[in-house]
């Protein structure tokens, strides 16, 4: 089953998709402010998902995630999206209790297309040990995906963002360049073998590595998605320190330097180096390895920000399920810029 | 000769592909896009390959007139 004849079919798909983040911020601005003592995180820190505390031992996280296809497959469509919304638990620290379909189908087009995306979904939910227990849909021309999820934490170990140590050391997950990848495969210029190892990266749950970087030091979590390594790294940085980042350190499926040479890159990803121009700082790089730092990845790997004593330990245990895991910079005294990045 | 490529409704990098299938051997290209990152992506692309570039319009509707130096 193939979702590539259908009327609407978008070349952006993914995470590539997000509107981008300097215009959510203007927005945002302008909504009421909601005042609850039990809010414990809401959308002012541009974290993963809210949490809303319940009793003195269990907050919820909320968190929704849903996008066009970047793949042909509806299947595979279905365990990717899914995988992307169900890692916004995990790297709030929490476990995930329930899922909802989000679905917008073209209402002329074959079922058993849908049926397949419904079913890589639940496989997903099930996976993370969570529930599916129902949904909503729309008819719109244009496919697309996801979950809202609800999961659970203790309210004194929630894992926001942006709450490093001076010192720590940042381990990333899984490998960058998935957008690029991803986008190029699909106009026929990226390899079978590159995109194989796009999407296995993209089905794998969160779930495995935070189950192993909770029982270390860990003092801030999120993943990388649209805005891309960068982005996301800048979401982790506070006025009281910055982040360095040593760009030789971090692994991406390599075709993706290459294809960035082409200028084969996303909109998303030269959405995403616009909002970051007077956030990061990237010294002596090559243009294609900054197109890879900036490039939106889907239902990509989770940031880490981890005591540096416990740092080369994580990392062991991660790589024996994650080989592709590194440890791409450490978190210093404040400087003037938000992220800083060297050879 | 003076190609026109129509890459409207088209996001990143798909104008790009297009532009890449007609680059070489062309002396003038006339591209059609409709968003600034579109813009800013294939000018790149262009003069890279040794194009003067030149743009006209805005709000949506670029058209974007490509010269080989």
């Amino acid at each position: 089953m193939d979702m590539r004849n259908l009327k609407k079919f978008t070349a952006c798909g993914g995470c590539v998709a997000k509107l981008p983040q300097g215009m959510l911020k203007d927005v945002l601005s302008q909504i009421p402010k909601f005042d609850d003592p039990n809010l414990l995180v809401g959308f002012d820190t541009s974290d993963d998902g809210a949490v809303y505390k319940l009793t003195d031992d269990i907050a919820i996280i909320n968190t929704l995630d849903f996008f066009p296809s970047m793949v042909n497959d509806p299947y595979l469509f279905g365990k990717i999206a899914a995988t992307n919304a169900l890692s916004d638990i995990y790297a709030m620290g929490g476990a995930v209790v329930s899922a909802l379909n989000i679905v917008c189908f073209p209402e002329d087009e074959d079922p058993a297309i849908l049926g397949e995306i419904l079913r890589g979904g639940a496989e997903k939910v099930l996976e993370a040990g969570g529930v599916l227990c129902g949904g909503h849909s729309i008819n719109d021309e244009e496919p697309k995906y996801g979950l809202s999820v609800t999961g659970v934490v203790h309210p004194d170990r929630i894992m926001r963002n942006n709450n490093c140590d001076i010192g720590d050391k940042i381990i990333l997950t899984k490998p960058l360049g998935v957008g690029i990848i991803t986008t190029a495969y699909k106009a026929g210029e990226a390899s079978q073998e590159s995109y194989e190892q796009a999407i296995k990266g993209m089905q794998r749950l969160n779930k495995y590595a935070f189950e192993i970087a909770k029982n270390y030091r860990i003092h801030s979590c999120t993943d990388v998605t649209g805005f891309g390594f960068l982005g996301h790294l800048n979401e982790m940085t506070a006025p009281g320190y910055s982040i360095s980042v040593e760009a030789s350190n971090v692994l991406y499926i390599k075709e993706a330097e290459k294809l960035a040479a082409e200028d084969i890159i996303t909109g998303g990803g030269i959405k995403n180096r616009k909002f970051l121009q007077d956030k990061v700082s990237l010294r002596g790089l090559s243009v294609p390895i900054e197109e890879i730092l900036f490039d939106p990845q889907t239902s990509g790997g989770l940031l880490i920000s981890v005591h540096p004593d416990d740092a080369n330990a994580l990392l062991e245990a991660l790589s024996g399920q994650d080989p592709k895991c590194c440890i791409v910079g450490e978190v210093i005294p404040r400087e003037d810029i938000n992220v800083i990045v060297t050879p | 000769m003076k190609i026109t490529v129509d890459a409207n409704g088209l996001s990143c990098p798909e104008p790009v592909l297009k532009l890449k299938k007609v680059i070489d051997g062309a002396s003038e290209i006339e591209l059609l896009v409709d968003s600034q990152t579109c813009v800013e992506n294939c000018t790149r692309f262009a003069e890279k390959n040794g194009f003067a570039v030149t743009v006209a319009g805005g709000r949506g509707q670029f058209v974007m007139t490509l010269k080989k130096k």
